[in-house]
């Protein structure tokens, strides 16, 4: 066999680059492969009428086998990777949400209402969150879909009840739909061998490939990176985003070491296959979505490195695609290889901050405090963004609750109402001059904080009960071994864990405003309670001076400020003592995060004025740390504030933004300087850490001649765009947080 | 004893190993013209204004009793001739637009400010750098700080222009880990033209410093057409050649970004306009400059 496989013959991926960038921005389908989009349609719509009283799993099966069956497809003959079908305009996940519609609108309408009036007056956003999943993907590469079913067909035959019956008969139809559309693909690639001479060697290759993963586990690194691939298109296809890719490493580093042993391939090939792979993703999102992840270091167990020669090749091209998606999720912990933190600090200083880095020893006894068994905590993957689940094992739903911190503040200043909506959504804990010290206060911020926590859990409880009627899934659960074990779908609780992620967002605006009501109204008696309200509803029109004496001269959250730090680390006990532990619809618990995504953005135009001196609608604090601007004191000042949290605390995750003018991290001292930094944090207990390397004027220029920048990265939350692609009042945001560096 | 600073900047990263924290004092016998931190010049009190974050509220009118706030027109002028430095406006500024350096500090609470990022230092290896203005005009003060973090084991560093008395260097040398000094020219008269004074007693500190063995880093601020020509320069590393305890000689481009502060401070900036050398520049000197001495480096490069 030639061993140069992949670099051998046909265009390389330089050659093809642009051309495949634009695969899912304009697909194009072959119509004599299958039927057209409009009678595409019109067959789920005679399924879903003929198949009304059939149980949902089993009719979510045949729409999901139907559409397999019968779409038309697409192969690329430049692409070494197959996958394309028309998804009839992502009809299930429609399904889904028209699901979801109806039970809030029939069988659940308090828990509708009570995340419609979240929404309305931002104290939360909140939604039954059937994503931020990771599929079980080395069970998957192990098994291989005739494995899965397999497994499925010998539980059928001995399971006695209804339910399992129910949930191993949908998981064959959906895998043979797998199996069978596979196949079309790999037809497809024979004739396109035949209709491009010139690509030839690619196609035979492809359907080879195809024909091993449909009829065994894959046995090669390249059989591997497609079988991920369409089980991310067909999980997706059937309903809800793919969150996690799982680790690169552990994924496919038998496979790459095993092909190199064996002549298979090269190192150069292995470049070659990988930048087409990465290429699908990054065609997904052009450059202003919010990406997919793999991870990569950890431990495989508490002795194994998750390192191999695969990560250093994979970490390399990272660094010279130089694109904003896949992202990564860098899990460093104390045996971590030199060589293997320099290559990251590399990727960083070279503009591709597009990871967040994580503590892997916090995160392990973080998962392991909220119930993860010792054995399954290695197994942890970063889904989304931050958020710690244990793959193949465990549905975290991380994101059902977006929580602003501020808005309880908002509700114990003016008495349980809204100030910006007048809905009387709060408990009454009391007018302004009731107060008389501010412990008094405080406990009526807690006594708010508790009720929203409540209610959303409730509305969020309610939903999660009907999540087998809204989205059964049972192409992604038969990739769960637990659920194959026990015949239940990932809706009907068939993981080990079960859990729902609840995010704190704006811990630095509700801190900072504490402190300023503690500060300027009980000690210094500058303005009574009452005075501070009137300021705040009057958005502080003329009393820009007190703004500033707020903003300024109060203690902020962020600066090693000792009195600051101590209230958010109070805040933050309020909210993970209300959402750890407390019971979910789903036999699980609630886990809190803190961070805030770009909904900082959204929950802060529905936010008031507020103490810290921040004025109506402005956005609220990204991450944990400072808000926006305030970290005045400098990075280790920060770092310093915010280890003084406790992030086993936080076990759903959270992440520290840091902004890094280019000159701090300049030349060799400089990537010193970065991993430094990184393990001072780590070393005292921090948990997730992100950067921005830019310098404000750069911005500038690039706010006025976008042109020239198309390439700039920052990174927005848990994923980077192109900072062009942002709306003004985010690329302000960018410049705002970037100027004072130094 | 206390001392008068300017300014405490933790994170800090190009004035010495690993991640510091940077002293900053009053006070300089040197009046460099490309100076950037011209604050730090004498050892008084020094009122800064930054226009772009004053917001007009009139407040620090209202609290200066020697006239020296202008409201004109909308737009607030400061007339430093009348300041006294006494800070009462900047006690009323809410917007950071008024600042007065110059605090006056404990050695024992600068020492416990100074140990704020000691983790970082550990980490880093990194530590303290006293710098100014400059910092041995006070050497009695920050020698106690520097007594206090030596007890902690804390690396310390003394940026210093070398242009005082030996006496001071000697009461810090036994609490010095690393001398970070200036040898801007070889030449005295050209030396006086563009800092005030001759280079006879930096030269004869230097030698000192050799002669004990002091541990000392020598930097050398890259000053187009004054020094920043290979001949020039090559004198310097001559110089440093024979001296025998130099770890390492930084050349550092020069950079207009203390402009703007001139102005904030009410004083003229004396620099005429130059173009700051490029790095393509600063790597070819580096290159050359390794024939004559062989630790030449550039600001961010590991010694």
């Amino acid at each position: 066999m030639d061993k140069r496989s992949f670099t051998a013959s046909g265009p390389v991926f330089a050659e093809v680059k642009d051309h495949l960038f634009t695969q899912y921005s304009e697909p194009h389908y072959d119509d004599s492969t299958g039927i057209s989009r409009e009678e595409l349609i019109k067959g789920v719509d005679r399924i879903l009428e003929e198949k009304k009283d059939t149980p949902p799993i089993k009719r979510k099966a045949e729409l999901f086998s139907y559409v397999l069956m019968n779409s038309r497809i697409d192969v690329d003959p430049t692409d070494w990777f197959a996958d394309h079908f028309d998804r009839a305009g992502d009809i299930l996940y429609k399904l889904h949400e028209r699901r979801r519609a109806e039970a809030g609108d029939t069988v659940i309408p308090g828990a509708k209402a009570i995340i419609e009036l979240g929404r309305e007056t931002g104290s939360f956003f909140a939604e039954l969150d059937l994503g931020h999943v990771s599929p079980g993907w080395r069970f998957l590469l192990e098994k291989g879909i005739p494995g899965i079913m397999d497994m499925a067909q010998k539980k059928l035959k001995d399971c006695a009840d209804e339910r399992s019956a129910l949930f191993y008969q949908s998981v064959i139809t959906v895998y043979e739909a797998a199996a069978l559309f596979i196949k079309r693909l790999e037809e497809q690639a024979k004739r396109m061998a035949e209709k491009y001479p010139e690509h030839q060697d690619r196609m035979k290759k492809l359907s080879d490939c195809l024909y091993s993963i449909r009829t065994g586990p894959p046995g090669t690194f390249y059989e591997a990176l497609q079988l991920s691939y369409i089980f991310h298109q067909l999980i997706e296809f059937e309903g809800e985003l793919v969150r996690s890719m799982g680790s690169f490493e552990w994924n496919f580093g038998r496979f790459y070491e095993k092909d190199l042993a064996e002549g298979r391939i090269t190192r150069e090939d292995a470049r070659e296959l990988i930048s087409f792979f990465w290429m699908k993703f990054f065609a997904n999102t052009r450059g202003s979505g919010n990406g997919k992840n793999f991870y990569f270091g950890g431990m495989k167990d508490s002795s194994t490195i998750n390192i191999g020669p695969l990560s250093y090749l994979a970490l390399e091209l990272f660094y010279d695609l130089n694109q904003p998606d896949p992202k990564l999720s860098v899990k460093l912990g104390k045996d971590t290889p030199e060589e293997f933190r320099r290559l990251i600090a590399r990727c960083l200083k070279g503009g591709r901050t597009n990871m967040v880095l994580i503590n892997d020893d916090e995160t392990l006894s973080a998962v392991r405090k909220r119930g993860v068994s010792f054995e399954d905590s290695f197994e942890y993957l970063l889904i989304g963004c931050y958020e710690p689940a244990i793959e193949g094992k465990e549905t975290a739903c991380n994101m059902c609750v977006k929580f602003n911190l501020a808005k309880p503040l908002e509700l114990a200043l003016f008495n349980g109402t809204d100030p910006l909506t007048g809905k009387a959504t709060g408990i009454r804990t009391g007018t302004p001059d009731s107060f008389d010290t501010f412990e008094d206060f405080y406990h009526a911020y807690e006594v708010q904080l508790d009720h929203q926590l409540s209610l959303v859990q409730k509305a969020i409880t309610d939903y999660e009960s009907f999540w087998d009627v809204i989205n059964p899934e049972p192409f992604i659960s038969a990739t769960f071994a637990p659920c194959l074990e026990k015949g239940r779908d990932i809706s009907e609780y068939g993981p080990k864990y079960n859990n729902t992620g609840s995010m704190g967002g704006g811990l630095a605006n509700a801190a900072d405003s504490l402190i300023s009501i503690k500060k300027a109204v009980f000690e210094e008696k500058r303005y009574t309670l009452e005075e501070l309200c009137r300021m705040l509803k009057d958005d502080f029109a003329g009393q820009e001076r007190e703004r500033l004496y707020l903003k300024n001269m109060m203690p902020k959250w962020g600066n090693d400020d000792f009195e600051a730090d101590a209230m958010a680390v109070r805040v933050a006990e309020s909210y993970t003592s209300r959402v750890n532990g407390r019971k979910n619809g789903r036999g699980g618990i609630f886990t809190a995060s803190m961070f805030t995504l770009d909904h900082c953005f959204e929950l802060g135009h529905r936010t008031g004025a507020l103490p810290d001196g921040r004025e109506k609608g402005h956005y609220l604090a990204k991450g944990i740390g400072a808000m926006t601007g305030m970290d005045k004191g400098g990075v280790t000042a920060q770092i310093e504030s915010v280890v003084k949290l406790d992030f086993t605390d936080i076990p759903n995750g959270s992440v520290l933004d840091i902004y890094l003018h280019p000159s701090a991290v300049d030349g060799e001292k400089g990537t010193d300087t970065l991993l430094q930094l990184i393990d001072t944090y780590f070393g005292s207990g921090g948990y997730g850490i992100q950067f921005n390397i830019l310098n404000a004027d750069d911005l500038r220029e690039a706010q006025i001649h976008p042109e020239e920048y198309r390439t700039l990265q920052v990174r927005v939350c848990g994923w980077n765009v192109y900072f062009v692609t942002l709306n003004p009042e985010q690329q302000n945001h960018f410049i705002e947080t970037t100027m004072q560096l130094v | 004893m206390t001392g008068l600073l300017s300014d405490i900047k933790r994170m800090s990263v190009h004035d010495g190993p690993g991640i510091r924290t940077t002293m900053f004092l009053m006070g300089c016998p040197l009046r460099c013209l490309w100076c950037h931190n011209p604050e730090n010049l004498e050892i008084k009190k020094v009122l800064s204004f930054t226009p772009k974050l004053c917001v007009g509220c009139g407040a620090c009118l209202k609290a200066c009793s020697h006239g020296a706030h202008i409201m004109a027109a909308g737009t607030h002028r400061v007339d430093f001739s009348r300041c006294v430095s006494c800070g009462d406006c900047v006690s009323e500024c809410y917007t950071g637009a008024l600042r007065l350096f110059g605090t006056v500090m404990e050695a024992s609470s600068a020492a416990e400010k100074l140990l704020e990022d000691r983790k970082f230092y550990e980490t880093s290896g990194g530590g303290v750098t006293f710098s100014g203005g400059e910092p041995l005009l006070q050497a009695s003060f920050i020698k106690e700080v520097m007594e206090r973090l030596k007890r902690e084991g804390i690396h310390t560093a003394v940026d210093t222009c070398a242009d005082v008395p030996w006496e001071a260097f000697m009461q810090v040398i036994p609490f010095t880990d690393l001398f970070l000094c200036d040898v801007k020219h070889i030449d005295s008269e050209r030396h006086r033209e563009m800092t005030g004074r001759g280079n006879e007693r930096i030269l004869k500190n230097m030698r000192r410093l050799a002669d004990i063995g002091a541990v000392v880093e020598v930097r050398t601020p890259v000053i187009p057409g004054f020094n920043d020509d290979l001949s020039v320069l090559s004198e310097i590393g001559g110089f440093l050649s024979g001296l025998g305890n130099i770890t390492a000689w930084r050349i550092l481009p020069y950079h207009s970004m203390g402009k703007a502060k001139y102005e904030s401070i009410g004083m003229p900036y004396m620099m005429p306009e130059l173009e700051a050398p490029d790095s393509k520049h600063m790597e070819a000197l580096k290159k050359e400059l390794r024939n004559v001495f062989d630790r030449v480096m550039l600001s961010s490069d590991l010694s």
